[in-house]
């Protein structure tokens, strides 16, 4: 009897994975409506979040810390140990937290992106939206009151990293279209297989390296001179993170093509493996002319001070950068 | 009663469990969470295991304080949403005022006697004439796990005791083995907690 249950599962399965097919997903680039469709596209601008976020939680030696851990297993690594001790681990970023509360990264996000998306004609960055709630629900809320078909969202967030050691800024840009054909209700018109384009952005700006550095040591750092060098870096991943997304929406499939492109080496960057784009020159001591990278997966380091490297995964944009500290 | 070989009624029991226990699941998943109407102290965590025997919880703080609050207000820059999970939006109850006062009763616990001024009612004797104002009330879902954060701000417009503070709290709050709701109301409880208890140490220098 039970093979037989399991044998209604896996078709059951089976089936679903068949009812919906590939072709359903996300196109790679922004297909030609989009772009030449009379009303430019709606811009909807989302932070969801009004304080600086940590990577870090509960899971590590010193009751806060470790390798970041995210989503469905972070939420069962953090529920599996002492509770208690990830919001001790909490506790001890709110002094970070505190030293932020003045810091306005909506103000930023708002003026990058409609920086960022002006050389874009068919969006509309002169009359953005901006919003903190990123649930759907508001976005059809945004969508049905725009004049045009297509609606363009930005969502950032922002934190710093398990370590402290730097910024992280991610963007996931993604396109619905108001009037979806196949959308039977509202909501589905941003179910992912829905959405007619979207692509993660994650930017780095980090301190240079220094493995004897403390997350203490590092939280000084950052909060010097009414946290200065916090609120500079996560502008800088913020300006950045606007500038990759909007290179990433008005990209052609030829020039999608050409960051896949072989004369480009591969590389590691931080946790991200891809071919580097941009910024050979930032690399230094393991560079990207090691060919054995990454099988190691061993991260190439970027020196301080320049303008960082790019990569591209085949699926987003990873850039990081080091802060070149005053001395 | 002969069974039909082809098809037996018990081979559907386990997908049908499955659909049965993941439907209301899945009707949940995108439902809007109002948070509680009112402030309820957070419970005091267990302790560890082999942990050392607690010592016999402690009275309340006395009152070193008295406030007569004379306006309440709602400054939160987001009056009808306070965060989200993943779909489900977090919106405050619809009874603000009673919401925020529920929160403000929290301060007897901690030394702060508290009195609600109606309009033109002057303070009583030995009170300090406060206003009082929600600055922020946020559920932040990061990490597997809420972050709540309420900011409370209080001023005093005597010229004798002059002040301006904003008080806040932090309290995270894992969302292992319990429902939405329930931990973000956990999470906000614990945060509004902190931020009494920091409002208690602030208001000090005006305290008669």
């Amino acid at each position: 009897m039970r093979r037989k249950s399991f044998g209604m599962i896996a078709v059951g399965v089976m089936c679903a994975m068949l009812a919906t097919p590939a072709s359903a997903y996300p196109s790679e680039t922004v297909e030609e409506p989009i772009r030449t469709h009379p009303e430019p596209m709606e811009i909807l601008v989302l932070v969801p979040q009004i304080e600086i976020r940590t990577a870090m939680n509960a899971y590590g030696p010193d009751g806060g810390g470790g390798a970041p851990q995210g989503g469905l297993v972070g939420a069962v690594i953090a529920g599996a140990i002492d509770s208690s001790r990830a919001g001790k681990a909490e506790d001890r970023f709110a002094q970070m937290r505190i030293a932020m509360e003045s810091y306005d990264a909506d103000a930023v996000a708002r003026s990058e992106t409609a920086r960022a998306f002006s050389a874009i004609k068919w969006a509309n960055s002169a009359q953005m939206q901006f919003a903190k709630d990123p649930t759907v629900w508001n976005k059809i809320a945004v969508i049905d009151k725009a004049k045009g078909r297509y609606m363009l969202a930005v969502d950032y967030s922002y934190e710093l990293s398990a370590d402290f050691s730097g910024v992280i800024v991610y963007a996931y840009a993604s396109i619905a279209d108001k009037l979806h054909p196949k959308a039977k209700t509202p909501e589905k018109r941003f179910l992912p297989e829905r959405l007619l384009f979207s692509r993660g952005t994650h930017v780095q700006v980090q301190l240079p390296v220094d493995p004897a550095r403390t997350r203490e040591d590092a939280m000084k750092i950052w909060t010097k001179d009414d946290s200065k060098l916090l609120k500079d870096s996560i502008a800088m991943g913020l300006s950045k993170a606007a500038d990759l997304s909007a290179r990433v929406v008005a990209m052609t499939p030829a020039e999608m093509a050409a960051l896949s492109s072989k004369d480009k080496p591969k590389i590691m960057l931080g946790y991200h493996r891809g071919r580097l784009v941009e910024g050979a020159e930032s690399l230094s001591s393991v560079g990207a002319d090691n060919a054995l990278l990454p099988l190691l997966r061993k991260s190439a380091v970027v020196a301080p001070g320049g303008a960082g490297a790019l990569l591209w995964s085949g699926l987003y944009f990873a850039h990081v950068r080091t802060l070149e500290l005053p001395k | 009663m002969k069974r039909n070989p082809a098809f037996d009624p018990r081979h559907a029991f386990l997908p049908l469990a499955l659909v049965i226990a993941v439907a209301p699941l899945h009707a949940a998943e995108m439902k809007p969470v109002v948070v509680n109407p009112s402030f309820a102290e957070p419970e005091p965590e267990k302790p560890a295991k082999n942990a050392p025997t607690p010592a016999p919880k402690a009275a309340d703080v006395p009152i070193s304080c008295r406030l007569a609050i004379t306006s309440i207000a709602d400054e939160r820059a987001y009056p009808d949403y306070m965060g989200n999970f993943f779909d489900q939006p977090f919106h405050p109850p619809v009874d603000r005022m009673a919401w925020i006062k529920s929160m403000v009763d929290g301060l007897e616990k901690r030394g702060v006697s508290v009195k609600f001024l109606s309009a033109g009612e002057g303070a009583p004797a030995g009170h300090t004439p406060v206003s009082l104002a929600l600055k922020t009330a946020w559920l932040d879902y990061h990490n597997g796990g809420f972050n709540g954060l309420v900011r409370i701000g209080v001023s005093s417009r005597d010229p004798a005791r002059p002040l301006n503070i904003t008080a806040r709290g932090n309290y995270w709050r894992t969302l292992f083995m319990a429902t939405v709701g329930g931990r973000a109301n956990d999470a906000l409880n614990g945060a509004v907690a902190n931020a009494l208890s920091d409002l208690a140490e602030k208001v000090q220098p005006i305290c008669q």
